[in-house]
């Protein structure tokens, strides 16, 4: 009784001095405010002279040239130094000796207020990463620096970055709060509500734990100026580090100055955080708790793949929409990107940089899938590239705050923070590597990315972030914590988020799927579990969603404490006037022959090229030692035996409308019946007639055939092969006695080519898999991303046509080069020297896009498909690409 | 006696609701200000807050055996993931692989050999040495940083998870995300 008294009268003089103390030391700084500005002439107090009033300070610009001064044609020697305010900004603490900034996140803790984390020297800044470079310190107590000089653009970079910093650590203190604290939810949060502690606020997870301080600093490398950076700035995440390049402007000849700077764009550095913010929302779950301290997962959920993909693609509209965040700005990179080269980005439809026809007209948006290829310089020309194809997103978002502005009354830091919100709660929950979803699963199981033993492929191929995922989390979040928070903003309906959706064909979904249902579960409606209505009394009354003794679930899912099954919210179709949905029977083989659909290269170039290529894209590829290789490439557009070849599938699509992030996978998959575990044999189902029965195939249920783990079928290295497991794609024909019969690689190798396991692919790798020993797709690249694929064209088309039609009718000197697909597209094959020419194959490939109307769920009404589902065929179209090998 | 002690614990349950309520209503009323941003510098670093106490009725973080279940330790390395089915002790796990000093060496040689002649330098950093499942055993395996550098002044570095014995590259992930533009105007 006394404690709990003492902790009472404690939180209320806590609380209360928390209110005092801020007004208290708002008073202190408005009377001694005495602001120190430029001098008349510009000329500022001696330098080395130390100024009370410059401590810590410096004169800052906080615009680009472009938008600074409205003019889109300055010279590239423009002098920066007229931007600066006559404002000396704080840049960091009085205490730093280096330029180094502190992060702090204030969280509200249920019931007992707000606690407070920070991260000392969370962020530096470096000019470059060149090892002669040393931190900065502040000159005469001030950061003053000669305004040009890479010690000036440093300081720059370090208020910019900073700003950001607090910027974004404000919204999530508020998302924290709103998510944990206040308010009345009818969804449990992904968001972690313990993320102080965690440390997942901040790069804890990057790293393992020896290395935790140290990579928990984000270094912005200012001024880099060697090739690599040319017209380029990127996030590094292994270096926890941001690299400003430079702008290559016409003229400029090696020697030359640099002058024009990445960093003079605080665009380019406000994108750059973006990246950053989006790893950390991510990731926000990927840590576990070790007796009393959180631990980083082994592995993390990154924003991007490596290549083109619809994840790379909404990174790059995300990381535009933070910068609009912070400059209010629709325009990405005007200075550095627009000015000298091609590459600045427009963000409302009301930008000047679009082409005509784009308007914001409930009918005339950026949307999705029509814009995915679309260059604003060039709108006649396709381009497969992630900046131009996320663009959607960023259009997306900012109408989204437009419209909470307008619907709620908000203004607009209060609209950017709602939108933060929507989207923290979307990646907290899609990029959970450990399955849990929520801290409000009290449950045994995971929820999202399968398993923890598998989530790593689950969310980097077999069920990546697409623009659907994406966008059913966000309708479904902005349903739940906004629209239905009677502290949000109930005013901005369901219909009016689900129209604003449409207007950017992302209403790609018929449901929220926010019954959460296992990842173990059936999708049949019969037997189907969902964790949130099979949450526990003692876990509901846990819960501090929806205040304290009430239970969140039983005003949202009625039937939640006495079934298994809860009821989705469903989305009015009335609202689905933009987004086309396609069956996947569209999407399709150019032709039913394999070669006349696949575009081959077998030269030895390509074979060492591609390995490269794929390295410098972060997958190391292993090619089997002596069994393949480039050498035995003979460039005759065939498969032959021991190639490494590039394959590219030249799908078509046969309905009136674009076919969207479309993805092709010859990752291992359930189709394949386990009959003997002791030696591995194993039959393929039969699967939509192939091969038949009499063909050698067996018929198959999901619980034959689907692993709740994930698990390879791989060579034990004890024991016995797993019972179900995802099999390697590719069967291998065999004929005897007039009998032709399709059987796995394993079969095959040991009775009719007599084989060791030493003459197969992968022998000796822990990858081996005697299924694969003939042809295998590589690990590494067996995924393909296609962005898009117009009505009735194939991909190559979709592409070139462009090019094709508008070099016939141009003279030479300005003809286009056409592009060729990007290696994205492209898989790799693997073939065994010891195949005899003539041998058949079909590898069993699964394809899925983003606007399929048929391969999300069983029928309109039905539950979505389930992670272990994915482990199997009904998601996906089944390609059944069959080739012989010839010499 | 009986009845003294329940209207004691009445008391004690009284206070904490009222208490409870009256700072929910203070807190929702402050719910459609714009939150402040922090000025990180002028609060003393409590790193973390592990001082402060816990919230009174936090959201689970126990009970959750299979997909909560913390590394389990072997030697000095933790194992990630879920043990097989049957194996109760970490120890008892058959390993599938021996750690060897030559899988960084392997490992280097293969970069070189794929990079070829686009390749100027390859340069591996080893973060952690740990155990991940493998069907029914254990994989010892590292987590290294590798950074590549073409001769075309071409970078980029990513995560790797490398088999401890051979320096075969299980799994990547982080690439760095280029901004590259593409041509002058």
């Amino acid at each position: 009784m006394k404690s709990t008294r003492k902790k009472l009268q404690f939180n209320d003089l806590l609380q209360g001095a928390l209110f005092v103390a801020p007004v208290l030391v708002f008073s202190l700084l408005l009377t001694s405010c005495n602001p120190t500005e430029l001098q008349s002439a510009g000329v500022r107090t001696d330098p080395n002279t130390v100024n009370a009033n410059m401590i810590s300070k410096a004169y800052v610009y906080t615009d680009d040239p472009t938008h600074a001064t409205g003019n889109k044609n300055l010279p590239a020697s423009f002098n920066i130094g007229s931007l600066l305010g006559k404002t000396a900004q704080v840049i960091t603490p009085t205490s730093k000796t280096s330029l180094t900034n502190d992060c702090l996140l204030n969280q509200e803790q249920y019931f007992f207020g707000t606690t407070s984390s920070t991260f000392v020297d969370c962020l530096r800044v470096l000019s470059s990463d060149s090892p002669s470079v040393i931190p900065l310190q502040p000159k005469s107590g001030n950061w003053n620096f000669t305004t040009g000089s890479t010690e000036f653009y440093q300081v720059q970079a370090m208020y910019q970055a900073n700003k950001s910093i607090e910027r974004w650590l404000g919204a999530l203190g508020f998302i924290h709060e709103s998510l944990h604290v206040g308010g009345s939810k009818s969804l449990p949060p992904a968001l972690p509500y313990s993320l102080s502690d965690m440390g997942t606020w901040w790069f804890k997870y990057l790293s393992s734990e020896s290395q935790m301080t140290k990579s928990a600093q984000l270094t912005v490398y200012s001024t880099v100026t060697d090739d690599s950076l040319k017209n380029n700035a990127y996030y590094e995440p292994v270096a926890n580090a941001l690299r400003l390049g430079w702008t290559e402007y016409p003229g400029y000849k090696a020697g030359s100055a640099k002058s024009v700077l990445m960093i003079q764009d605080p665009s380019i550095l406000y994108h750059e955080m973006g990246h950053v913010f989006m790893t950390l929302f991510l990731n926000t779950r990927n840590a576990k708790l070790v007796g009393s301290t959180w631990k980083p997962l082994n592995y993390q959920a990154f924003p991007y793949y490596g290549f083109y993909s619809e994840l790379g693609a909404m990174g790059e509209g995300i990381a535009d929409y933070f910068a609009y965040a912070m400059t209010g700005h629709t325009t990405l990179g005007a200075w550095a990107f627009g000015s000298f080269v091609t590459g600045q980005r427009p963000m409302t439809e009301e930008n000047s940089l679009h082409a005509p026809g784009i308007s914001s007209a409930v009918d005339e948006r950026l949307s999705y899938p029509d814009y995915l290829l679309y260059e604003p310089s060039q709108p006649g020309f396709p381009i497969e590239d992630v900046h131009n194809g996320g663009m959607f997103t960023s259009h997306y978002l900012v109408a989204l705050t437009d419209s909470l502005k307008s619907e709620c009354f908000w203004d607009q830091s209060t609209a950017v923070n709602h939108v933060m919100l929507a989207m923290a709660e979307s990646f907290a929950f899609l990029g959970d590597l450990t399955g849990k979803g929520s801290d409000y699963n009290n449950t045994s199981k995971s929820i999202v990315n399968m398993h923890p033993n598998a989530s790593y492929d689950w969310y980097y191929s077999v069920r990546q972030i697409t623009v659907r995922r994406w966008a059913q989390a966000m309708a479904r979040n902005i349903y739940h914590f906004i629209t239905r928070d009677p502290a949000g903003c109930p005013n901005f309906t369901k219909e009016k988020s689900e129209k604003l959706l449409d207007m950017y064909g992302l209403l790609l979904f018929r449901h929220y799927d926010d019954n959460g249902t296992f990842s173990n579960s059936s999708s049949n409606s019969a037997t189907r579990q969902d964790s949130f209505a099979m949450a526990t009394p003692l876990g509901l009354f846990n819960s501090t969603v929806g205040g304290f003794g009430s239970s969140m679930f039983g005003s949202f899912f009625p039937e939640a404490m006495s079934g298994t099954k809860a009821t989705p919210t469903n989305v009015d179709e009335l609202n689905r006037t933009k987004s086309v949905l396609v069956p996947k029977a569209a999407l399709d083989f150019k032709t039913t022959g394999a070669y006349s659909t696949i575009f081959i290269d077998d030269s030895q170039k390509f074979g060492q090229d591609i390995l490269s290529t794929i390295l410098f894209q972060g997958r190391v590829i292993s090619p089997s030692t002596g069994i393949a290789g480039p050498e035995y490439n003979n460039s005759n557009n065939r498969i032959s035996p021991g190639e490494i070849i590039g394959i590219g599938l030249d799908m078509v699509n046969r309905s009136n409308v674009p076919i969207s992030g479309v993805t092709i996978l010859a990752t291992p998959w359930a189709h394949m019946k386990v009959t003997d575990a002791v030696t591995g044999k194993s039959q393929p189902c039969s699967i939509n007639g192939f091969p038949s029965l009499s063909e050698g195939a067996v018929t198959c249920t999901d619980a034959d055939v689907l692993p709740t783990d994930g698990a390879r079928f791989k060579k034990p290295v004890t024991g016995n092969y797993p019972s179900k497991a995802l099999h390697p794609v590719c069967l291998v024909q065999t004929t005897s006695n007039n009998e032709t019969r399709w059987v796995s690689q394993d079969f095959y190798r040991k009775n009719i080519l007599q084989l060791e396991d030493k003459d197969c692919l992968g022998y000796g790798t822990p990858d081996f898999a005697p299924a694969e020993c003939l042809a295998r797709f590589m690990p590494g690249k067996e995924m393909a991303m296609m962005a898009k694929i117009d009505p009735q064209k194939s991909y190559i088309e979709t592409l070139t046509k462009a090019y094709v039609d508008h070099n016939a009718s141009v003279p030479d000197e300005e003809k286009y080069s056409i592009p060729g697909p990007s290696s994205s597209s492209v898989l790799i094959l693997e073939m065994n020297k010891w195949i005899p020419p003539g041998t058949n194959f079909t590898c069993r490939l699964r394809a899925q896009f983003s606007n399929c109307s048929d391969c999300f769920e069983s029928a309109a009404g039905q539950d979505e498909y389930t992670d272990i589902e994915y482990a199997g065929e009904k998601p996906f179209k089944v390609l059944d690409l069959s080739f012989i090998v010839l010499e | 006696m009986k009845s003294r002690r329940l209207a004691r614990i009445f008391l004690i349950a009284a206070l904490f609701i009222v208490s409870y309520f009256t700072w929910q209503r203070l807190k929702h009323e402050d719910q459609k200000k714009t939150p402040e941003i922090a000025e990180p510098h002028k609060t003393p670093p409590l790193i973390p807050s592990q001082n402060y106490p816990g919230p009174i009725l936090p959201p689970s973080q126990k009970g959750d055996e299979t997909i909560s279940a913390p590394p389990l330790q072997r030697g000095s390395r933790a194992f990630y993931g879920v043990l097989p089915e049957g194996i109760k002790n970490i120890n008892d796990l058959p390993m599938a692989n021996k750690p060897s000093k030559e899988w960084k060496s392997n490992l280097n040689q293969h970069l070189k050999k794929i990079g070829g002649t686009k390749l100027q330098s390859a340069e591996i950093t080893p973060q952690e040495s740990y155990i991940i499942p493998d069907g029914n055993a254990g994989r010892y395996v590292e987590r290294v940083i590798i950074r590549i550098r073409s001769n075309e002044g071409e970078y980029t570095s990513f995560f790797a998870e490398v088999d401890s014995q051979s320096g075969y590259v299980l799994k990547s992930w982080g690439a760095a995300i280029q901004e590259k533009t593409r041509s002058h105007r």
